[in-house]
């Protein structure tokens, strides 16, 4: 396949892209080819406003004025719960926190909190997916589950959260088994029989949040029996992805191959 | 910490900062001038007013958490508050298990059920522009202002479209590319 033609793939999908219709995997292969090319960036940064048009052209409803005290409601109790001091608002019914880490268990896995966020974002600078990536939390649900094969239950407790981890095709058919576990708010990833990654390549795990951000996470390799247990020392919260992908030695700063393994919170 | 007056005379990019700073009244002006659009998309993807609430709650509650992810490099504010809202109400919406492709939704019947007391002025122009915005969409052949909400307000994949539709896969990835191309050139010509 030459050059021309090869770049011809990736502008077929642009739009699927720009509107957020790309499976989970379609999405990360995209997110890592723009970020090496100028041309689709270009394109993606030219049809952007075309993109933000379809919000701007449904029909504009008043919001329930209460729902504003709500959504303030759920914030107070937020710092409330950051800054350890006992909640004065009551939570509205729909609300529930999902910060994952408590905030020394963050601190401990040097994961972001409330006042630590701006240097996650430094530390990230030239991973994000450039324009509205989206639905690709949701789509990874369905997609994953359409693709892939379940090879993990998932519980929760108050105090240990268990999200199962699926195998996508890209696994192929080897029996891997796994878990996301939150147990006392650190995250961290129990899997089981994942093949040794070929000379020379690692095992890498991302977060994927709102659909728009692919943030690298640990770069890790297997025992012999095929297990690892790998901190994720981000906070995790509800829809964010953690995702697995093979990747030569050291990691890489984008994501270079497709997942193999999928967990959404 | 900022009066209030004074935070409302802000740039949503300013307000950004504050609410990576904690300051929950950015937040609050934030949702002052982004929430009515949020909710109205929320309820153009779910449907109904209860769940859009919850939808539109749990996004500036997301908002809130990961204000310190927002860069100004990649769009506006306006833009980066509704890619999150929608991609909190797909994620909802594929959790549902009555999901079902909304081909005939009416936007304007909404706004007919509204009560009339509920619109105030401020929404005049908002309301003003989604009806020219929407005037675009309906100049463009069927077959891609349809592929272009099932992807957008339905959370459809392009190969769940495919498979709905019973057409190949190359022909949606087209229909979609031509539907944006039209739209961006409808906007340079009214400009």
């Amino acid at each position: 396949m030459n050059i021309a033609d090869e770049h011809s793939r990736w502008d077929e999908d642009l739009a699927s892209y720009a509107v957020g219709a790309l499976d989970t995997d379609e999405t990360v292969a995209f997110a890592a080819h723009l970020a090496t090319c100028d041309r689709c960036r270009g394109e993606l940064h030219r049809l952007a406003p075309a993109v933000e048009l379809l919000p701007a052209s449904v029909e504009q409803l008043s919001p329930p004025p209460a729902l504003r005290g709500r959504i303030m409601d759920a914030i107070a109790q937020e710092r409330a719960a950051a800054s350890g001091v006992p909640e004065q608002a009551p939570a509205p019914a729909t609300t529930r926190s999902r910060r994952g880490a408590s905030a020394p268990a963050r601190a401990r896995h040097g994961g972001s909190s409330g006042s630590q966020r701006t240097p996650l974002r430094e530390r990230l600078r030239g991973w994000h997916v450039p324009v509205l990536p989206a639905a690709l939390t949701a789509a990874g649900v369905a997609a994953a589950f359409a693709i892939g094969l379940v090879v993990g239950g998932g519980s929760s407790t108050p105090d240990r959260t268990t999200v199962p981890v699926v195998a996508t095709a890209d696994a192929g058919r080897a029996a891997v088994s796994g878990q996301l576990i939150s147990d006392g708010g650190a995250w961290h990833l129990d899997v089981r029989q994942l093949p040794q990654p070929a000379r020379g390549r690692v095992y890498q795990a991302w977060v994927m949040r709102d659909g728009r951000d692919v943030e690298p996470s640990t770069v890790f390799v297997l025992a012999r029996d095929g297990s690892s247990t790998v901190a994720i020392p981000q906070s995790l919260g509800s829809g964010d992805q953690v995702l697995v992908t093979e990747e030569p030695a050291g990691g890489s700063p984008a994501p270079t191959a497709r997942p193999l393994l999928s967990a959404t919170v | 910490m900022k009066q209030r007056r004074t935070i409302e005379r802000l740039a949503d990019e300013e307000l950004m900062t504050l609410v990576q700073e904690g300051e929950p009244r950015a937040l609050e002006v934030l949702y002052d001038r982004h929430g009515g659009a949020a909710y109205s998309l929320a309820h153009r993807i779910m449907g109904d007013r209860q769940t859009a609430e919850d939808v539109t709650q749990e996004a500036f509650v997301s908002i809130w958490r990961s204000g310190g992810r927002y860069d100004g490099s990649r769009g506006s504010v306006r833009s980066w508050v509704l890619a999150i809202l929608r991609n909190r109400a797909i994620d909802a919406l594929r959790r549902s298990a009555a999901r079902a492709p909304r081909l005939d939704y009416d936007d304007d019947g909404a706004l007919e059920a509204q009560a009339s007391e509920e619109r105030t002025d401020g929404e005049a122009l908002r309301r003003e522009r989604a009806r020219v915005v929407r005037g675009a969409l309906q100049e463009l052949p069927q077959d891609q202002s349809q592929v272009l909400g099932l992807a957008y307000f339905g959370g459809f994949t392009h190969r769940e479209i495919s498979d709905l539709l019973d057409v190949p896969l190359g022909t949606i990835k087209g229909r979609m590319r031509l539907g944006l191309e039209k739209m961006r050139t409808s906007m340079d010509e009214a400009i």
